[in-house]
């Protein structure tokens, strides 16, 4: 296959995270599925905002990205409900991403047998003890790995209780929320036979997600199935909310990549 | 294999000497027909000095390890030392002890991670890792209402109980290395799990003389210098030449590629072979097998498993969810998504909290499931394996094609959806269609899948040549036409 090797650009300015002049709080959704594993991109974003721009994709180089120096000295911070301290913390020892540089609100461990039995029937105040966690600090990037885990955990959680009571607060807290859904149920347009109050729970959040967010990255795993060559597409779009930054000038660059991951490196190309 | 080696393990090892380690279960007779006696084989050849050296995570007594191995541990798991000093340090110490002496735990073949058998040697090699990494999970999902996923699950199950036997003595029974725990209402499982492989019929016969000729007498001894030459000198005078002998008894065990052939030296009692027409004798006991109930609420279940995983401190935990959410077994209240996927967020929480020490397996039937309930509870699993039972029709083709080779006859899809470590990483590796498994006596097979060809149509035209050829008036017609024609 004769393809040409390209780096990860998602604004007009050749960036990744344009260094945001404003007051605004902007969103990016990055939507996966279980054997197209979003960890490479989440790894991109916090070496992105913490070095300026995310060196390990494509080898070593990261050339012709426009690096955006400053972040230095302001924290991301990644709340996960799938993955413990240590998945993240050896993730970037490998990048060599300073421990101080990220902090880590591990919403795994425990959280079904202390957190949720503590706050047995009232569901907002769970809600508002796991934003507690994190620090407010407006110009931090915030990542939240499946917040959507919380409607299946939480009994009677809806959409709009999650999103206005979680997802907002979280969102005040920081300048860039970038969450990560898994879309798995939603794949290849299959209509579910039972569905049911639950499944359309899940439906608005992530279609919630989708108007708020200002660039959508899709991942999608090959449809042939394994290859040596290629994992999958990594497709980018605008969300619902436009990138309206007078200052700067820039857009959303849609675009398509095909990219593959082996072995802690992944390498984006043009199809 | 020289009798008088192994004349020299029973006498030098002493119960606490290096080859404790390598003892065979009691009721095997000391050495597994199917898999020591084996001729050309090496893997049974005692632990002398130099396979200490060479492994000395393995052979090595307890106190070299306290003080040598457990630097070694410390790298090979790439532990951080400031974050491994957040934890318990004699904790720490504990496990991975338990880790480097354990003989159902080796390292991955394409990770850094440490793995423990599924007790399925195919599905070992399917999973890459030649096994299920520490701290990891596998889901295996069963599409209709077949029962395969039980054998796997049993096969999980009792290779903890045999790994927990390896010590050979009474005791091991209490003070063993590994420890099962069932999640499920079937109390029964511990009766109806399968013993190990004793070979065929004929294997048996030829174990028992060999285990005749290693009792200590005066011929036996006369006998020895002749028999400590290799068998293959005097009966195969060609095939030697080919290293056949060696590679058939390698591919007897399923081990036909070389780095597991030498690697199978070292970790030689890793995964056992087992008998599902069997029981295993004597059944599991309550010190080696738990169960918890899945009746109760979601964090006494878990709370209850918490509390076997710390009462067995310096042991390998095998977790098994049998048929998860099967209507039979489970409460109707179960089958709500917070009660579910609750359990297992639970349970993952735990498998990764003492991930130096605990594997978790789980089998589930597609069937009653809504989309997004899967969905869920996939997203909560490292490893997931489907099994894609063959409808009627595709078992009465199969059967028709390998006529006389029901051996040969496939009994579903196996299509691999995640891999543990690698998905987590991003890598995609869901594979659609490419294996397929059988279910046999001896073990259960996972192998690259092809469509068969039916040559019927051929064996058909076969057949009327040789009609034609066989009737003598039809030749002469066929003659004459053939002049016609020229003429």
């Amino acid at each position: 296959m004769t393809s040409q090797r390209q780096d990860l650009v998602l604004f007009s300015n050749q960036s990744v995270i344009p260094s945001i002049q404003d007051e605004q709080h902007r969103m990016f959704l990055i939507t996966s599925t279980g054997s197209s594993g979003p960890q490479w991109l989440i790894n991109a974003f916090v070496e992105t905002h913490s070095k300026g721009s995310p060196q390990s994709l494509n080898g070593a180089s990261g050339r012709n990205t426009n690096t955006n120096n400053d972040n230095h000295n302001v924290m991301t911070t990644i709340l996960s409900l799938v993955h413990g301290k240590e998945h993240y913390t050896s993730n970037f020892q490998k990048l060599q991403i300073n421990s101080n540089e990220y902090n880590i609100v591990d919403c795994m461990t425990d959280l079904v047998m202390k957190q949720i039995p503590k706050y047995q029937g009232n569901k907002l105040k769970l809600l508002q003890s796991i934003v507690d966690q994190i620090d407010n600090n407006t110009r931090q990037v915030i990542i939240l790995d499946q917040p959507e885990f919380l409607l299946s955990l939480v009994a009677g959680l809806t959409a709009d209780e999650l999103f206005n009571h979680f997802i907002n607060l979280i969102w005040r807290k920081c300048r860039l929320l970038i969450i990560n859904n898994n879309v798995d149920m939603f794949q290849d347009g299959v209509i579910n036979d039972n569905v049911n109050r639950d499944f359309v729970e899940f439906q608005r959040f992530v279609t919630m997600c989708h108007y708020k967010a200002a660039v959508i990255l899709n991942l999608r795993p090959l449809a042939t199935g394994h290859a040596k060559d290629i994992t999958g597409t990594l497709k980018i779009t605008r969300g619902g909310v436009n990138w309206d930054d007078e200052k700067s000038n820039i857009h959303v660059v849609e675009n398509e990549y095909l990219y593959l991951t082996e072995k802690d490196s992944t390498r984006l190309f043009y199809g | 294999m020289s009798f008088r080696k192994r004349g020299e393990m029973l006498n030098g090892g002493g119960p606490g000497g290096p080859g404790a380690m390598r003892r065979t279960l009691p009721n095997r007779g000391g050495v597994l027909p199917n898999r020591g006696a084996a001729p050309g084989r090496t893997s049974m050849a005692p632990p002398t000095a130099d396979n200490n050296n060479r492994i000395p995570v393995r052979g090595a007594s307890n106190s070299a390890v306290s003080s040598v191995g457990l630097t070694t541990g410390m790298n090979k798991l790439n532990i951080n030392s400031d974050d491994a000093m957040q934890v318990d340090e004699s904790d720490n110490n504990m496990e991975l002890l338990m880790e480097l002496n354990h003989p159902g735990v080796r390292p991955s073949t394409v990770s850094a991670n440490l793995v423990a058998s599924t007790g399925c040697f195919d599905l070992d090699k399917l999973l890459s890792h030649m096994g299920l990494p520490l701290g990891h999970s596998l889901l295996i999902e069963e599409e209709t209402t077949t029962d395969f996923q039980s054998i796997l699950t049993k096969l999980f199950a009792v290779q903890g109980v045999v790994h927990n036997r390896l010590n050979g003595t009474g005791d091991a029974h209490k003070q063993g290395n590994t420890h099962v725990v069932f999640i499920s209402m079937n109390q029964f499982m511990a009766k109806e799990l399968p013993g190990v492989y004793k070979g065929s019929r004929k294997e048996i016969k030829k174990s028992k003389i060999k285990e005749e000729e290693n009792k200590l007498s005066v011929q036996n001894l006369a006998n020895q210098e002749s028999k400590a030459q290799p068998t293959r000198y005097k009966d195969l005078k060609i095939a030697w030449k080919y290293k056949y002998n060696d590679e058939s008894s390698g591919k007897k065990h399923g081990l036909d590629d070389n780095n597991d052939l030498t690697l199978s030296d070292d970790y030689k009692d890793y995964t056992s072979q087992f008998d599902i027409t069997s029981r295993l004798l004597p059944a599991a006991t309550p010190q080696e097998l738990s169960f918890i109930s899945p009746m109760q609420p979601v964090p006494t279940i878990l709370s209850q498993l918490e509390t076997i995983i710390k009462k067995h401190k310096d042991k390998l935990i095998r977790i098994v969810v049998p048929s998860f959410l099967h209507p039979a077994m489970y409460p109707p209240q179960m089958f709500s998504l917070p009660n579910a996927v609750g359990l297992l967020h639970g349970l993952k929480s735990i498998v990764k909290k003492h991930s130096n020490r605990t594997v978790m397996l789980m089998t589930l039937s597609k069937e009653p499931l809504t989309l997004l309930l899967q969905t869920q509870i996939e997203s909560m699993f490292d490893g997931i394996v489907d099994l894609e039972p063959f409808p009627q029709e595709m078992l009465q083709y199969l059967e028709k094609i390998y006529k006389g080779q029901p051996n040969k006859v496939q009994h579903g899809l196996v299509h691999l959806i995640k891999l543990p470590v690698f998905s987590d990483r991003g890598e995609m590796h869901h594979k659609h269609a490419e294996y397929a498994f059988k279910n046999g006596k001896k073990r259960f097979e996972i192998e690259e899948w092809s469509i068969p060809v039916d040559d019927g149509v051929d064996d058909g035209s076969d057949k009327n040549k040789k009609e034609d050829s066989s009737n003598p008036q039809r030749q002469e017609a066929q003659k004459q036409t053939k002049q016609a024609v020229d003429f």
